[in-house]
């Protein structure tokens, strides 16, 4: 894997010279000046690069494999293993006593040497310029110099402290991997290619940011995937220059097809599993370093009302959920806007005793029903991002003011009805059950809009606001697929799993439109049925 | 090029001819015989249907106007794409006008007629200006919502005991004149002899091999379902009170009663009829702006904006709801309509087939 | 695109923003009315509203404790037309009218006599707010008196109303629920004369008007139904009483379960009385013509259990039932007769007689409204067939175990 990604990163860094040609031009690049054939020389060189940062260790030995050169070895503490590089670099270096003989040249042989016979390391690499040389202690590998040659080689030694595969915090499941990704791309990776098995997963690299210099991935399957969304996906990512990427988010927003839309047109997850299931849908997953969260493209909007779980679970209750998801997601957007509409034009719709009941609710409220609902929506948004951000030790006391003091005395001071602290309560309950937090949080800032058209024009103007939404949804396209696929434009194959999930041995294709090639998943006839002689007795 | 796969074709087809049709008594003329009015225009409207689809039979990759200058000449089909360029404008109007006024009269007696008017014409022109391929596939997804609202209705129907079927006797009591009075040109020029429209977006179609089979099918579905709703308004209100109220299927709505709970069902009504405004109106301002953009050339959002623009001043044309509907239905549904649904196109077919006969001959002749 | 976007959604905001909310009013600013009643005085239209009060019906409330305070109350106006008044009534309350869940108006006699319904039917039906399917009410005396009556068990009075008139059409089948649109067609219809049930207040209505009422046991005055009014094109005629209502049930095939008690035919048992309940009936109208008149032909079928029996009959035997069913046909044939008499008398149709023959035979139909009273050139035949499914859950009359006791 290496070689191919350090090529992919030199041609990335050529495009970066090329933006500097006709844009500013950028101090944090990384000087392409070869090495120089002095230790002494290199060394000053990267110490003043770096500041004599004390995380980069200079090891300098005056004897190697027996011989007497000069040599340094340097790598980043934290970042490489302290393990590796004491057990397999300096062990080899200090304690081999090479018996050949180097009258010719010491130190270019005694680098041959180490490189070739010597050193006990997997993976080790050429390196001739500055560049390369940062690249690579700053990836975590020990970079070996030997005074005499304006050459070094770097071994592999990635590690250091990191986070260990652990349950995903968002999505949670029951049934299901208890994995999740973690901010480290390899292991990532490794965690999909665990579950696909197969030498047509196909990763492309790129690095991303010109200071943080982020390394992406982009994961597809080569010949199910549909080769022009792999192209849009890659042009898009190449297109990016900025100074930094810390997190997936970053690139969402620069390679997705439309800003101005409350709807994500991508989408991430924190499963493995999950994203696996996309890839071997023909969908492109791009990682992140540094990000536990995988984009996944193209995506249509009935999958977002879609969990993994569904596949785990039985197809007759995992049909069910998805169609309390959406009905939740409506009630989400629409139920304070729905309420307002009824209670303040609509009052004949009601059934006369409930009407009753809501009207003496309401005596003594002093505020019309529209700024009562978006007070009270207000107030929830404000709890729901306080949770968000305070400690957790003081989380209950804010749950008890919550519920408490803003719920019930405000019912009791007459400043709001009960109903509608019902009813906001439920819209944020419901809030919660899309899978994806992308589409609770569409459904959430639709919602004030809603309220506005709902308070102004009644049922007319909610009518008015899903026509408008309809017609923008309609429009939308994620990487050149409709968003409405598989009911806008209708494909038949493809109902069997949207709103409905039908059995796994029902699911014979894949969806056609991300797909279009492939489109075969699994054998026809795979119903079970008793066998003949079970049948007979 | 945009295109259009057959799902999409059926579902405007539905949508646009169930249209606001439902809400009102078709062919109300005949009392307790309206039902028959229905069939025989829907049979009728059939005949215009099949003169249509041979319309574009012979000219598989063109739209209508391209149809009229082609086969017509320059200057004459010039004036009749600028004829027609109105009347889509008209007809998308006078559906704006309709739906404005129906939301005034039931759900929104102070809100300005301009500003509804002005959302919808908004809300269509956004559709517009996306293009024909998104319009039609927000058609696409509204058809099962709009079918599904319609069967509840009708299930609602069924359960809350309102139906009497004795109330359609004594069946043809005056003959079959005043039935066929009724249905030709009235019923068919509202709602089924609207289709002409569709000539302007049939060429859109990805596989035409299935267009005459679709539409038929599609045609005869609506045709179904406007003669259940106009049985079910019969039966439920018969004839005496359909004849004097504005709004028959909302009255026979807000009958329901089930359970103490679902009662007042009308703002459902509304719902299903305001899908089938937005697809009829949306229908014709997208007809009006294919004819504009064939005559001038202009980006489609311009076009869309200045047709917009056009169809909202005209809808203020009318001084009130009376006039509005007293005009559409004593003027334009007998003498104005029927010029565009059945001449116009009765001559177009006849050109087609005339130049069609001569061409063979004429191969025939050079042949031999 | 996306300035033309902004500049929508800036335009949308604006004309909404500026103008307000045309349509919207707030619960708290509406008094919902449930019971409406017309009279008329000094030629004048007098229209009263018998409004609710929520915080005195709803169980809990931000304000005001349930219980101390009337759940309705009654204004009443005046005004030349019916619109009229009822603007009128803005001068006195402090809040819009709310129609839309008027569940019951009440008319006087004296207004369906002189006035007749036209007006008020055009006015109820006209606007979007008003509810078709309110119950249309007759009542012999002033008809806002009857808004003022507590009903115990009920807070609204205006919705208890309409559910005593589903609870008698339910269980006693006389009088019929008259929905507003039912009422209006039934009105309109050439073939068919308009009936409506009469609402009766027994008592002493001005302390049942008094909360007070509520906190005795037994009720000083209590709402009923009575006879049923007839109409003629749209004026009330007349009135029929109770046995006849149940007999034009009967004819228009509306009875759902009813009691007809009949005396016992055995010697010395004269006084003795037996109750058969309907569980199901239906009744099929055949309009024919013979010698040149024309005759229906109403054939009854009803199904039906014993409910009490004080006559000594033995009910194991289906010899004993057969008779029985047959006294029971002759009983209710026999009232049903006497009932048409008196429809031919008052000259309306509520049977809907007239609409059979208008179905089956216009030609007819058309002969027959040539004709000054087409009623009474209508002859009615009858056949009443009764089964008796069971005698529930004892056989033989509990009085027939008394019969051999000597002491």
């Amino acid at each position: 894997m290496r070689p191919f990604f350090k090529s992919k990163q030199d041609s990335s860094g050529d495009s970066k010279q090329n933006h500097d040609k006709n844009e500013q031009p950028s101090e944090f690049n990384m000087p392409e000046t070869p090495l120089s054939k002095y230790l002494d020389v290199n060394v000053q060189t990267i110490k003043e690069m770096t500041g004599d940062s004390s995380d980069i260790i200079i090891r300098r030995l005056d004897q190697a494999l027996g011989k007497p050169v000069h040599v340094a070895v340097i790598y980043t503490d934290g970042l490489a293993d302290e393990q590796i590089i004491n057990n397999s670099i300096l062990k080899s270096l200090t304690q081999i006593q090479a018996d050949a003989d180097c009258s010719l040249d010491p130190p270019k042989q005694v680098l041959g040497w180490i490189k070739h016979r010597f050193l006990a390391i997997g993976q080790v690499t050429d390196i001739d310029t500055m560049k390369k040389l940062f690249d690579a202690i700053l990836a975590g590998n020990t970079v070996i110099l030997v005074d005499g040659t304006a050459k070094g080689i770097s071994a592999s030694s990635a590690g250091g402290e990191q986070r260990g595969v652990d349950e995903p915090q968002s999505q949670t499941v029951i049934r299901g991997p208890r994995e999740g990704f973690t901010e480290n791309l390899r292991i990532n990776t490794s965690l999909i290619r665990r579950k696909i098995k197969n030498p047509n997963l196909w990763i492309v690299d790129r690095t991303i940011g010109r200071v943080t210099q982020t390394d992406v991935a982009v994961m597809y399957i080569h010949g199910i995937a549909s080769d022009d969304v792999v192209k849009e996906i890659l042009k898009r990512l190449d297109r990016i220059d900025i100074d930094s990427v810390l997190e997936s988010g970053y690139i969402e927003e620069f390679i997705q097809d439309a800003t101005f839309t409350p709807f994500p047109t991508l989408t991430n997850s924190e499963r493995p599993d999950a994203i696996a299931g996309a890839i071997l849908e023909g969908k492109v997953a791009i990682l992140v370093d540094g990000s536990p969260f995988v984009l996944i493209a193209p995506i249509t909007i009935f999958k977002l009302f879609q969990s993994s779980e569904d596949y785990y679970q039985k197809f007759d209750i995992a049909t069910f959920l998805r169609l309390m998801r959406i009905i939740a997601f409506v009630f989400s957007m629409l139920l304070p806007s729905m309420y307002i509409a009824i209670t303040t034009f609509h009052q004949q719709m009601l059934p006369t005793t409930l009407l009753i009941s809501l009207a003496a609710q309401r005596e003594g409220v002093p505020f019309p029903a529209f700024v009562e609902a978006l007070a009270m929506e207000i107030t929830f948004e404000v709890l729901r991002e306080a949770g968000v951000r305070m400690p957790r030790a003081i989380g209950s006391a804010i749950s008890i003011v919550g519920a408490l003091v803003l719920g019930q005395a405000a019912v009791q001071a007459g400043l709001v009805s009960a109903a509608m602290v019902i009813i906001v309560a439920f819209t944020a309950i419901a809030g919660f059950v899309a899978p994806s937090v992308s589409l609770s949080n569409s459904a959430r800032l639709l919602r004030f809009g809603f309220m506005l058209l709902a308070a102004t024009l009644g049922l007319f103007g909610i009518i008015a606001g899903l026509m408008a939404m309809l017609i923008h949804l309609a429009g939308l396209r994620s990487f050149g697929i409709p968003y409405l696929i598989p009911l806008a434009p209708f494909t038949t194959s493809d109902q069997k799993d949207s709103l409905v999930r039908v059995p796994w041995w029902a699911m014979i294709k894949r969806p056609t439109l991300i797909s279009q090639k492939n489109v075969k998943r699994q054998k026809s006839i795979q119903k079970p049925s008793p066998s003949k002689d079970e049948q007979e007795q | 090029m945009q295109k259009i796969d057959k799902y999409e074709l059926i579902a405007m087809m539905i949508l646009f001819l169930i249209g606001t049709s439902p809400l009102y008594e078709l062919g109300v003329g005949a009392k307790q015989d309206a039902w028959l009015v229905v069939i025989v225009a829907m049979l009728a409207g059939l005949l215009l249907l099949l003169v249509y689809l041979f319309i574009q039979k012979g000219n598989e990759d063109r739209n209508l106007f391209e149809i009229l200058n082609q086969q017509l000449g320059r200057i004459l089909g010039t004036i009749v794409t600028i004829a027609y360029i109105f009347y889509f404008s008209y007809e998308s109007m006078r559906n704006t006008r309709e739906f404005g006024d129906i939301i005034n009269i039931s759900f929104l007696p102070k809100t300005p007629l301009s500003l509804l008017m002005l959302i919808m014409i908004l809300l269509s022109a956004y559709a517009i200006s996306k293009g024909t391929e998104v319009f039609f596939r927000v058609v696409e997804f509204l058809l099962p919502f709009t079918i599904l609202g319609y069967f509840l209705i009708f299930l609602m129907f069924i359960v809350s005991k309102n139906i009497h079927l004795e109330r359609l006797q004594p069946v043809l009591e005056h003959g079959i004149m005043p039935v066929i009075r009724e249905a030709i040109p009235k019923v068919i020029s509202f709602p089924f002899g609207e289709v002409v429209v569709f000539l302007a977006f049939w060429k859109h179609l990805n596989n035409k091999k299935n267009l005459s089979k679709l539409s038929i099918y599609s045609y005869l579905f609506v045709g179904i379902l406007l003669l259940t709703f106009n049985l079910l308004n019969l039966t439920i209100l018969s004839p005496q009170i359909l004849s004097i109220t504005t709004l028959p299927m909302l009255r026979s709505v807000r009958l329901i009663e089930i359970a103490d709970f679902l009662e007042r069902l009308d703002p459902v009504i509304i719902l299903l009829i305001y899908i089938g405004i937005f697809v009829k109106m949306t229908a014709f301002y997208l007809g009006a702006v294919i004819g504009l953009s064939y005559l001038v050339k202009m980006s489609h959002k311009k076009l869309t904006v200045i047709v917009g623009a056009f169809i909202y001043t005209i809808s203020f044309a009318a001084p009130n709801f009376i006039y509005h509907t007293w005009i559409g239905f004593t003027r334009n549904l007998m003498y104005d309509f029927p010029v565009f649904q059945i001449w116009i196109p009765l001559a177009l077919a006849a050109v087609v087939l005339m130049k069609k006969l001569f061409s063979r001959k004429g191969k025939q002749t050079g042949g031999s | 695109m996306l300035r033309r976007l902004g500049i929508m959604i800036l335009m949308l905001s604006v004309a909404l923003l500026t103008s307000g909310c045309w349509d919207s009013q707030e619960l708290n600013t509406l008094s919902i009315i449930s019971a409406t009643s017309i009279d008329r005085s000094n030629g004048k239209w007098e229209i009263s509203f018998q409004v609710v009060i929520p915080q005195s019906i709803a169980t809990q409330t931000g304000g005001g404790s349930a219980g101390s305070q009337s759940p309705t109350t009654i204004f009443s106006t005046k005004g030349r037309s019916i619109a009229e008044a009822m603007q009128n009534a803005s001068l006195e309350t402090s809040r819009k009218l709310f129609f839309a869940h008027n569940s019951v108006l009440i008319l006087s006699e004296d207004v369906a006599r002189k006035e007749g319904v036209g007006e008020i039917l055009d006015f109820f039906l006209r606007p979007f707010e008003s509810r078709e399917t309110m119950s249309v009410l007759l009542t012999k005396g002033k008809a806002s008196n009857l808004l003022e009556v507590l009903i115990p068990l009920e807070k609204i009075s205006g919705n208890a109303i309409q559910r005593i008139i589903d609870q008698s059409q339910k269980n006693l089948s006389q009088a019929q629920n008259m929905r507003l649109i039912d009422f209006a067609r039934m009105v309109a219809s050439l073939d068919e004369s308009a009936m409506a049930p009469e609402l009766e207040v027994s008592g002493d209505l001005t302390k049942q008007s008094s909360l007070d009422a509520l906190k005795s046991t037994r009720n000083d005055a209590v709402i009923k139904l009575g006879e049923l009014g007839v109409f003629r094109k749209d004026k009330l005629v007349g009135w029929i009483d109770q046995k006849d209502s149940r007999s034009v049930a009967w004819l228009s095939d509306r009875v759902s379960s009813m009691m007809v008690v009949i005396p016992c035919t055995a010697k010395g048992q004269e006084n003795q009385l037996l109750s058969y309940r309907v569980l199901k009936s239906s009744t099929k109208l055949e309009p024919k013509v013979i010698h040149g008149k024309s005759v229906i032909h109403a054939k009854i079928s009803a199904t039906g259990v014993i409910d009490e029996s004080g006559c000594n009959l033995d009910l194991k035997n289906p010899g004993v039932v057969r008779d029985l069913e047959r006294t029971i046909s002759k009983q209710i044939g026999g009232d049903v007769m006497e009932t048409w008499s008196h429809l031919q008398e008052m000259n309306v149709d509520l049977a809907g007689f007239m609409n059979a023959i208008h179905r089956k035979d216009p030609s007819t139909w058309r002969k027959l409204m040539k004709t000054k009273r087409p009623i009474e050139e209508i002859s009615l035949r009858v056949q009443v067939k009764i089964n008796i499914e069971h005698t529930n859950m004892i056989t033989k009359p509990y009085s027939s175990l008394l019969k051999d006791q000597k002491f």
